[in-house]
Formats: C-alpha cells, structure tokens, sequence
C-alpha cells in the first residue's frame, strides 16, 4: 500500500516539476549569502592574516597577533602626537606621511585584527582542537540557517494531494468504501507523505550546501568545529564536515515534522486553497513571531528544529536537555495523539 | 445476509431516507426510483460511506459500525459519480483498490486481468485514464468493483454514461454474477433492471413504497389483477411518464 501510494505522488509529472523547480531555486538562492560579520571587517584584511596564521593554533601565534593588534592600537592613539610633532617641526615630511600612512592602515585594520585577536585568545582556552583558517563563509553558512522557504512551500504543493486528490478527482465515496480505506489507508497516506518530506528536505539540504560549496570558500570541512567562534559553546567534538552532516540530518528530521504539520491540515480541510493558506501560515507565521518569544520557548518550536544550528548552541540549552530532544519530543507530544484521533476519524 | 432497519438520513431539515426496513439475500435487486428519491443515500449507506441519521444496517446480524472494515471486505461499491487518479493506467488503478479492498497480492495481477476482460479493457490496460472517454471510466469502474470479487456488489447507477451496445454487454455481465452475490442496482431506468433483476425496489420522495420480485411488480401497484402489470406501467403509475427513461 505505502508503494501504491508513493506511485500515487511520484506518477505525477506535477511532482516533478515542484521539485525541480523548488531545487533550481533552491540553488539561485544558495549563491548568496548573507554575512554576519559586524561593520568595518575587512575581507582582505582577514584572508591576509589567516595566511600568515594557517594551521594549528600556538603560543607563537597568539605572541605575533597581539603584538599586532598593539602596534595598531598605539599607532592610532598617537596618531594625534604625530601631527602635533610634525607642525611643530619635530618630524619631518616623509616620516608624518610614513605614520600617517600607518595610522590610517591601522584604522582600517584595527576592527579585523581584533576580531583574530578575540578568536586567538578564544583559541588559547579552547577544550578542542581549533585551526586557522578562512572560515568566514562557513561562519556565515552555518549562522544563516534558517527555516528554507522554498523547500516548506514545495512540500506544501506535494503533500497536499496525498490526502486532497480523492476529493478532486472523486476518488473519495469508491476509497472509504474499501476494507482498507480507512485507517490503515490513513497511516500509509502519512507514511508516503512523511517519507517525501524527509526524501524533499534532503534534498533540498544537500543542494544547499553543495552549490554554497561551489560557490564560496567554505575552507577546512576537516578543522574541528569549535575552530568556529559561532560554535565555541557547542560542546560538540566533531569536525566542520561532520557538523554540516549532522545538521542536514536534522534539519531533515524536522522537514519531516514540517511534513507532519501539513498532513494533518490537508487532511483535516477539503479545500486545496484553504489547506494551502492554512500550512503556510502555521508553518510561516511562528518563524516570524518567534523571535518575539523567551529563548527557551525559541528552541522548542519547529523552526529552530529547521534551522539546526540554534539546537547546538550552548547559548540556548532548553532547561539542561539538549534542545534538539527536547524540541523533537514537544512535538511528538503534540503530534501524536493528533495523528491517532485524525486516523480514528478518517 | 443484509438488513436495513429503520434507516433514516436527514440533512439539517430534508429528510433524504425515512423509515426504510428490507432484507437482501442472494440475488439482483434493482433500486428504482426518479431523480431525488433518496436511490444515492441509500446507496451510500449500505456502502458504508455515510452514517444513517437513524436505525442500523445489519451484515449477518450485526451492525455494520461494529464491523467497520470486515464488512467493508464483502462489498464493492460503484458511487453515481466516480472519478479516478489521472496519471493511473487502468491496470494501476485497479491494483490500487484492488489492494485497498484488501485482495491478496498473489492474486491481484491475474484478478485484475479478469476485471479487465470482463468489461472489454484488455486493450487499454496500460493506457492512461485521462485518456479514457465517459463510457471506458464507467466501465472502468464497474472492474474495479469486481475486481475483489465481492459478495456484495452495489452499484450506483452503473449505466450512465454506456452505450447501448455497452449497457447490453453489462447486463449481461451482471446476470452472469448473479448466484451467491446480492447485486443492488440503482437506477432511474426501468429497462436496466426490467431484463437482470430478481427484485424491484421502488423509492419515491425518501420512501420506500414496496419491494417485489420482478414478475410479481404489479402487486406494488394494489393487489388481484394489477400483478400482471409490467415494471414499466408500475413505473409510469408511481413517476409517471416525466418520472425517468424508459
């Protein structure tokens, strides 16, 4: 039966087009990316002290880094001292224009170097074992994770007519007439739909992250994932590479509570647009108003489940559980008795 | 073997069935009645598809609520208006209620093939069903209700939408299904069941104004002398002649 009722979504070429199409868009959208990095960080600046830092982190490092950050930091103090030596005949021409040119290098530089710095001293006291390298795209990546659009809109167009095509095709009166048309028809409609949502948000997570892998720099996959400074209070021991693994994995898992959300909708409205507006707005709304809800009741809603990256942040641990157990098992307590009455009714 | 008792249906104020007690044993028995004589509800109820307002059908004795999909395993049901998946061939469709009618999978292939054959879709197996005029899904239709051979076949006005070269091929195939079976046929045209039908149940308005075996027709009209009336002027006394085809 669950056979039939996967031939019944993948017979369609409607099927194929959402998701192609949900793919290719998946994919424009994945050649940007937004960066969080703060004002006046400066790309160049960074990528030319990262070649210089290179590799495993040592004292050494930590010694030339700061005593950068000092030389810049005291150049621009005394950036006012020299322009006073210098129109009161105290220097002359070429060695002003030798610091002024300094000072306005370490203006520009000052914000970048600190950041290093910050990350190098983070570095000193890491438990793990933190590199450097050019990891601001990852950075970027892996903070900008979010619920996906596109993928939640494509999921929507396929699960629905799991449950709405008897209804437009007239299918239905000939279907609850069967033996098996009912319950056990139900919890195979759920199993199809559930199995496509997982199967979509892989998909979808995969395309993701291979075209911003093509696109950008997204450095070592191999350095431990706490060389990160968004992942400094993760407490996972896991390498950037088995990190990104382990999101797409969940991000999966919650694609296919997404998934849920929507089957219990369609199923419960007749109306193809109404069940459309209605999962759109369940699914879509509290992302937009979660950021207005305590931190704790943040991580157990279904869109910090399909960002990822919050569930392994230290910074939001739910009540001492690790958040993603606690937010998978909210929603099995929500969804489960919802599922077992809806079979009961179908 | 099947009972109603007392089946009522209303719908807010309209009553669509009221009062309706009859027993089915093996056999064809033609639901006969014009447009809105309640043929479709009733239908639906012995189908199981929609709850009577009141009293019960009853499947061996016991009502079919408590046998919810064990009843459901004897009955094929063939609703006025059907529709199928459209990227389904018919072969596919047929498999797929086939299994949800609970078919065994070793026999479904070679079930399915006799469904086919038996209303002239051989040919057209692998075609798509959006491909398939009135007729073809009407019959279509009709395989997919045999194809789980059931013990029960009801069948909502299963000739709408035939040919007459296809409505005389159905009947014959409905004859020859006849013996154990309890066939329940609907229709608003008296010469689908005059020919096949062991029984005649006539509707009017959500009552049922008598059932009979079809030589003895007359008698729904009085008694003495009218049971020699045929269907036709039993029909047109009770419809009268805007009351359906003939």
């Amino acid at each position: 039966m669950l056979k039939l009722e996967l031939y019944r979504i993948f017979g369609r070429k409607r099927t194929f087009l959402f998701l192609l199409t949900g793919l290719l868009l998946e994919t424009v959208f994945s050649l940007r990316i937004k960066t969080v990095m703060f004002d006046g960080f400066d790309d160049d600046v960074y990528r030319y002290y990262i070649s210089r830092l290179e590799g495993a982190y040592t004292k050494e490092k930590q010694e030339w880094i700061e005593a950068e950050y000092e030389r810049m930091t005291e150049r621009i103090a005394n950036a006012d001292e020299y322009e006073r030596q210098y129109f009161a005949g105290e220097m002359d021409a070429e060695e002003y224009r030798r610091l002024s040119d300094e000072v306005k290098s370490a203006g520009n530089r000052e914000k970048t170097v600190g950041y290093l710095l910050e990350k190098t001293q983070y570095y000193s006291g890491c438990k793990g074992n933190p590199e450097y390298f050019y990891d601001i795209a990852i950075s970027d990546y892996i903070e900008n994770m979010s619920m996906d659009f596109v993928l939640i809109f494509v999921l929507i167009l396929l699960i629905l007519p799991v449950f709405h095509e008897d209804y437009e095709a007239g299918t239905v009166l000939m279907v609850r007439s069967c033996a098996y048309g009912r319950e056990k028809l139900y919890l195979y409609r759920m199993g199809a739909a559930g199995l496509v949502s997982l199967l979509t948000g892989f998909l979808f997570y995969l395309t993701e992250f291979f075209t911003k892998a093509a696109r950008f720099d997204l450095g070592n996959l191999n350095a431990d994932v706490k060389s990160l400074l968004n992942m400094s209070q993760s407490g996972l021991d896991l390498t950037i590479g088995e990190y990104l693994l382990l999101t797409v994995l969940i991000r999966t898992i919650y694609t296919g509570m997404a998934g849920i959300v929507i089957m219990l909708i369609a199923n419960m409205l007749h109306s193809s647009i109404g069940a459309f507006a209605v999962s759109a707005a369940c699914l879509f709304l509290p992302y937009f108003l979660c950021r207005y809800l305590p931190v704790w009741l943040q991580d157990l809603s279904l869109c910090s489940g399909l960002g990822a990256y919050r569930l392994f942040s230290a910074a939001h641990k739910t009540a001492g559980f690790p958040p993603a157990a606690a937010c998978a098992a909210v929603h099995a307590i929500v969804f489960v008795p919802l599922i077992l009455y809806q079979r009961r009714k179908f | 073997m099947l009972e109603l008792q007392n089946i009522g249906k209303r719908y807010g104020k309209k009553t669509a069935l009221s009062n309706i007690n009859i027993r089915f044993e093996s056999g064809i028995y033609g639901l006969l009645g014009p447009n809105g004589a309640g043929k479709s509800t009733m239908m639906n109820i012995l189908a199981d598809v929609l709850e009577p307002t009141e009293g019960k059908v009853l499947y061996d004795g016991t009502d079919i609520r408590a046998l919810k999909d064990q009843y459901r395993l004897h009955i094929g049901y063939l609703p006025q208006k059907v529709g199928y998946y459209d990227d389904f061939t018919a072969e596919k469709t047929l498999e797929y209620f086939a299994v949800l009618r609970g078919v065994a999978k070793e026999q479904i292939r070679e079930r399915t093939a006799e469904a086919l054959k038996a209303v002239n879709l051989t040919e057209n197996a692998k075609d798509k069903v959006k491909t398939f005029s009135g007729g073809m899904k009407q019959r279509l239709g009709i395989a997919v209700t045999l194809a789980a051979d059931p013990k029960i076949l009801i069948l909502d006005e299963p000739t709408v939408g035939l040919d007459p070269k296809e409505r005389k091929h159905f009947r014959g195939l409905i004859k020859g299904l006849a013996g154990e079976k309890t066939i329940l046929l609907s229709t608003h045209i008296v010469s689908d069941i005059d020919d096949i039908a062991d029984y005649v149940i006539l509707l009017k308005e959500g009552k049922m104004i008598g059932a009979e075996r079809i030589a003895d027709a007359g008698r729904l009209v009085g008694n003495g002398e009218n049971g020699v009336m045929s269907l036709e002027d039993v029909y047109m006394h009770y419809f009268g002649e805007g009351g359906g085809e003939c």
